[in-house]
């Protein structure tokens, strides 16, 4: 029964370490920052985007509207972006990106046509 | 199928799990060196707050970093030159630097990578693969062994190196598995195999034309406790549209240092938040405890690795290979094994020498190749079966009973059936039994009854071959030698003798212990270590098959003891009871572990008849602090009563508690059995306190007792199987 | 789109120039410092005067999901693999001296575009814009001093 009682005190440090790390995540935290309350200087520069975070209820790590504050920029721009990113197939850091490969190292792939090259070169590298 | 898949990943990644394990080890103290040596944070201590004392030491202060250890470390640029350390959050004061420790990057390189990049950590996860796959598959292999998954914990039977195996298996699996399997999302994760990437707050930049506050002003890091912090970075200087990233363990928060506002998050996703955890798991950062338990753990993986090599090198050696095999389609004799261990194989070769010695032409072969329709010129068919675990079949039989009974008709080839088993098991040679049982189902003739072997006899081995070429016609002598070491001389320096008034002669015999070598006794071989219970191989003269007798004392009593009843025409027990002070005997040690007294405290019933109070003697002589009772069969109180002396010695000693003397042929005429049932009442109360009972003599004695115990263990809802399984009942049988 | 706007305006220049007489190899040479960590990623970019991004010259570091960390370059490419695409070798370890040797345009120099590299390590601070270069013909020869990682750069031709 020595075994058991291994085992048993194996699964008791596995249980007690998970819930640790569960509870201690999302901490729990105040609302929004209040810029008026925490900003010495008056400004009539609040940027307006904030107000969709500031009215938002919660922790804001727990919502779970991440994607929607990048809504919350300019527009323009971030529809720009959209259509630059799925020109590449994904934007970084979201989810369905996380398969994406590695870039081609250099020797597999000419180097990209970003007007910094000659055309042609071939790039060598030495680490000493 | 399931061994192999356990023996060959075992054997071919054996030395890669030897450097990931030990690598492992020794990383697993660093997160508690590390927990133990930084100082840590008060809880109620905010974010605000560190970074206001750090920055107040260290102007040019761009980051701050918590290790879950506790650890915080700050980086800065101050006139033009970087400068780090470890900070000891109370006072915001440096603390040492923040190097790793010492062999720590290189062991973690060590254990990933081998040093090898991508190609290395590829390695190492195939080396995680096998270790989980030997977990599994040995986990398995370990309830085939114990006769099921409800008996996984039970007691470990049969030669060492495999119950060392297991007992450390048991002890280490769950971490193994743990640690392998945590290594394997590791890998995918790193190798982006896993969408465990998470979310980035949108990019964001500082508003214009305000001053950057101080860290204390930021309503967020007031509110943020210093023990959920990961990281917080603070704006570049030169860049006026840089912002605070704050990043927690409930996400990631841009700050504008202008204003105190949070510009954008992004909380972590339950991928990434799993994959945290899983880190947390295999590293122990942030789980010192855990990281112990598990290096600990990992530690037996050498030790696992020798017992499986050994138990391998065992298996081979005395496996399958039998040059001058004659073709299943031309042999007389068809001899078939079936064999877990490889050992009933020693005997296949014994017996195939000998009938080939007699012109017999025999194929031997394994079980699973059982195939009647290949053997056209047989004449017999002789099938040597082990019985594994509690009546398991073994591996090289899979499947044999059910083709045997699928077939249409019989072979026309006698059959005779020798069965290997250990009657120290519930189910003795019970798969030598259930193929008798198919064979006769199908009306497959038989040429002999079915014999057994207990434990690798090789008396009984020798009677069955002589039952076996008794229906040949054939004079068949098999000596078997299982590994029988070179004897040493014994001398008798005292003798008792019993008996001679009934006809049964008895004699305890007493002879000096023989010199030991220092490195016997540095290793704890031969004559250097033994107890009462364990066994004296004696080689009489003309005899290559050694007799075993149970050993009446210990080392520590400075002489070997026995006790030898005279059998008639018995060629071992005449020289012995003939043999006189000052003559030899050769003779060498088997340990017998199964029937050892062990250092328990709780009572133990010693039930011994005729020679067979040898071991029970012993453990009584040896004994200073359990409460012992004897039951002891003889025959008159004159004549065979061995160790009467000695016995009422010990009582008046308080060594033995009661002793309770049976005579067969005096005062009620019972046998020992019979005097147990009387006292019924005695012996279950001994085994409401959890005694342990230990049987030592012949086998009716043995049958009888055991009928008895069963019948006083039903009335109160037990049985001796469970008592078996709890290591509560042992036997030597002879 | 800024970024986009400028390496196309850059690039109608460039092109439209004699390609041969105006490229030459450009020889990048990185001295680590002894950070006591393990491999080092650093990203090689280049930014117009007002801070656009032009283009990548260099990563050191194969696995993009640790490309967040060098926050510069990620904020400038928006975490877009392809910009290094052929331009992208093995992390450098503590200490360890890096040499890259590329043809690059000479139109780069002395026209106001700006060498950053960011670093990172495995555990420890992120260094976006470890190193901040103006490409001159001042820079060339002359080694400049980074912020964390990175002891010294020079670039030679």
């Amino acid at each position: 029964m020595k075994s058991a009682l291994s085992l048993l005190a194996l699964t008791a440090a596995l249980g007690l370490s998970v819930a640790g790390a569960l509870t201690a995540a999302p901490i729990t935290g105040p609302g929004p920052a209040s810029p008026q309350a925490a900003d010495p200087v008056p400004s009539t520069t609040t940027p307006l985007q904030l107000a969709d975070n500031d009215h938002d209820d919660g922790w804001f790590f727990a919502r779970k509207g991440a994607r929607h504050d990048r809504h919350a920029h300019d527009d323009d721009e971030e529809d720009e972006d959209d259509d630059d990113y799925s020109a590449r197939g994904c934007a970084a850091g979201q989810p369905a990106c996380a398969l994406n490969l590695n870039p081609a190292p250099a020797g597999t792939a000419t180097p990209p046509a970003n007007g910094l090259f000659a055309p042609g070169a071939k790039p060598a590298v030495q680490v000493n | 199928m399931l061994r192999s898949v356990h023996r060959w990943p075992g054997l071919v990644f054996a030395g890669l799990l030897l450097v990931l394990s030990l690598s492992g080890a020794m990383l697993s103290v660093y997160p508690t060196i590390e927990r133990l040596g930084v100082p840590q944070a008060v809880t109620e201590l905010s974010v605000a707050d560190l970074a206001t004392r750090v920055a107040a030491r260290h102007p040019g202060l761009e980051e701050i970093r918590r290790a879950p250890s506790g650890r915080i470390t700050a980086w800065w640029f101050e006139a033009g030159t970087p400068g780090s350390a470890v900070i000891d959050p109370a006072t915001g004061a440096d603390a040492g630097s923040p190097d790793p420790l010492p062999g720590e990057l290189w062991l973690t390189n060590l254990h990933r990578s081998l040093f090898l990049g991508d190609t290395g950590r590829w390695v190492m996860a195939m080396g995680a693969a096998a270790m989980a796959l030997l977990t599994l598959s040995g986990a398995a292999l370990v309830a085939r062994r114990m006769g099921g998954w409800r008996h996984w914990f039970g007691r470990t039977r049969g030669p060492w190196p495999g119950r060392v195996h297991v007992e450390i298996a048991r002890f280490a699996v769950g971490g193994l598995l743990l640690s392998s399997l945590t290594a394997l999302w590791m890998t995918a994760s790193t190798f982006s195999l896993l969408p465990d990437e998470g979310n980035d707050p949108a990019a964001a930049t500082a508003s214009a034309g305000l001053a950057p506050l101080e860290p204390a002003q930021v309503p967020l890091f007031g509110e943020t406790p210093v023990s959920a912090l990961h990281a917080l970075s603070f704006p570049s200087p030169q860049d006026p549209s840089d912002v605070f990233t704050l990043t927690t363990t409930g996400g990631t928060a841009l700050i504008d240092p202008g204003n105190g506002a949070v510009l954008s998050s992004a909380a972590p996703t339950g991928w990434q938040r799993a994959s945290e955890i899983v880190v947390m798991l295999h590293t122990g950062q942030g789980a010192a405890v855990l990281g112990l338990i598990l290096g600990a753990m990992a530690l037996s993986v050498p030790a696992l690795a020798v017992t499986g090599l050994v138990q391998w090198l065992r298996t081979r050696g005395s496996g399958p290979r039998l040059p001058g095999n004659v073709a299943a389609g031309t042999a007389e004799t068809i001899l078939l094994v079936a064999s877990e261990g490889g050992t009933s194989w020693g005997f296949a070769r014994t017996l195939r020498d000998a009938l080939a010695a007699r012109g017999q032409s025999v194929h031997a072969a394994a079980l699973s190749q059982f195939d009647p329709a290949r053997y056209r010129k047989a004449k017999r068919v002789v099938i040597l079966a082990a019985t594994y675990g509690e009546g398991a079949s073994p591996a090289a039989a899979r499947g044999v009973l059910e083709r045997i009974r699928a077939l249409k008709t019989p072979p026309t080839a006698p059959l005779a059936i020798l069965g290997f088993g250990d009657r120290a098991f519930p189910e003795f040679c019970a798969y030598a039994e259930d193929l008798a049982q198919a064979a006769k189902a199908i009306g497959w003739a038989e040429l002999i009854p079915m014999g057994t072997v207990n434990r690798q006899s090789p008396q009984d081995f020798a009677g069955w071959g002589r039952d076996l070429g008794a229906a040949l016609g054939l004079d068949l002598e098999l000596a078997h030698l299982p590994e029988v070491p070179a004897g040493e001389t014994l001398r008798l320096i005292a003798r008792r003798d019993y008996g001679a008034e009934v006809q049964a002669p008895a004699a305890i015999l007493r002879f000096a212990l023989p010199d030991r070598s220092l490195w016997q006794r540095l290793g704890g071989q031969g004559f250097a270590r033994f107890e009462a219970g364990d066994l004296l191989g004696v080689l009489p003269e003309g005899s290559d098959l050694p007799r075993f007798y149970s050993l009446a004392s210990g080392a520590r009593d400075g002489f070997v003891e026995i006790c030898v009843r005279r059998q008639p025409g018995g060629l071992c027990s005449g020289q012995l009871t003939d043999l006189a002070l000052g003559e030899t005997v050769t003779a060498f040690l088997r340990r017998n572990k199964d029937f050892h007294a062990g250092h328990a405290r709780a009572p133990l019933i010693l039930i011994g008849a005729g020679a067979g109070i040898a071991p029970l003697a012993g453990f009584i002589r040896a004994n200073r602090r359990r409460p012992m009772h004897l039951w002891f069969g003889a025959r008159t109180p004159e004549s065979d009563f061995l160790y009467q002396e000695e016995l009422e010695h010990w009582v008046a000693e308080g060594q033995l508690r009661t002793l309770a003397p049976a005579f067969s042929r005096a005062g009620r005429r019972e046998h020992v059995q019979d005097r147990l049932k009387r006292e019924g009442g005695t012996v279950t109360q001994l085994l409401a306190t959890g005694a342990q009972v230990m049987v030592c003599g012949g086998r009716e004695m043995a049958e009888g007792v055991r009928g008895v115990l069963s019948e006083m263990l039903a009335a109160s809802g037990q049985s001796l199987e469970a008592l078996k399984a709890e290591g509560r009942y042992a036997e030597d049988i002879f | 789109m800024k970024h986009l706007l400028a390496a196309l305006a850059l690039s109608t220049a460039l092109t439209s120039l004699p390609a041969l007489a105006e490229a030459r190899p450009v020889t990048f040479t990185t001295q680590m410092r002894s950070y006591g960590g393990d491999g080092a990623y650093l990203a090689f970019y280049v930014t117009d005067a007002q801070g656009a991004y032009v283009g990548s010259l260099w990563m050191a570091g194969g696995k993009a999901k640790y490309y967040k960390h060098l926050s510069g370059w990620q904020a400038a490419t928006g975490g877009d693999r392809t910009q290094v695409d052929g331009i992208t070798g093995a992390s450098v370890g503590s200490g360890r001296e890096l040499k890259i040797t590329l043809d690059l345009q000479d139109a780069l120099f002395d026209a106001g575009y700006v060498l950053h590299v960011d670093a990172a390590v495995e555990d420890m601070r992120d260094s976006p814009n470890e190193i901040v270069l103006p490409l001159t013909s001042d820079a060339v020869g002359a080694p400049v001093t980074g912020r964390g990682y990175i002891d010294t750069l020079t670039v030679s031709f």
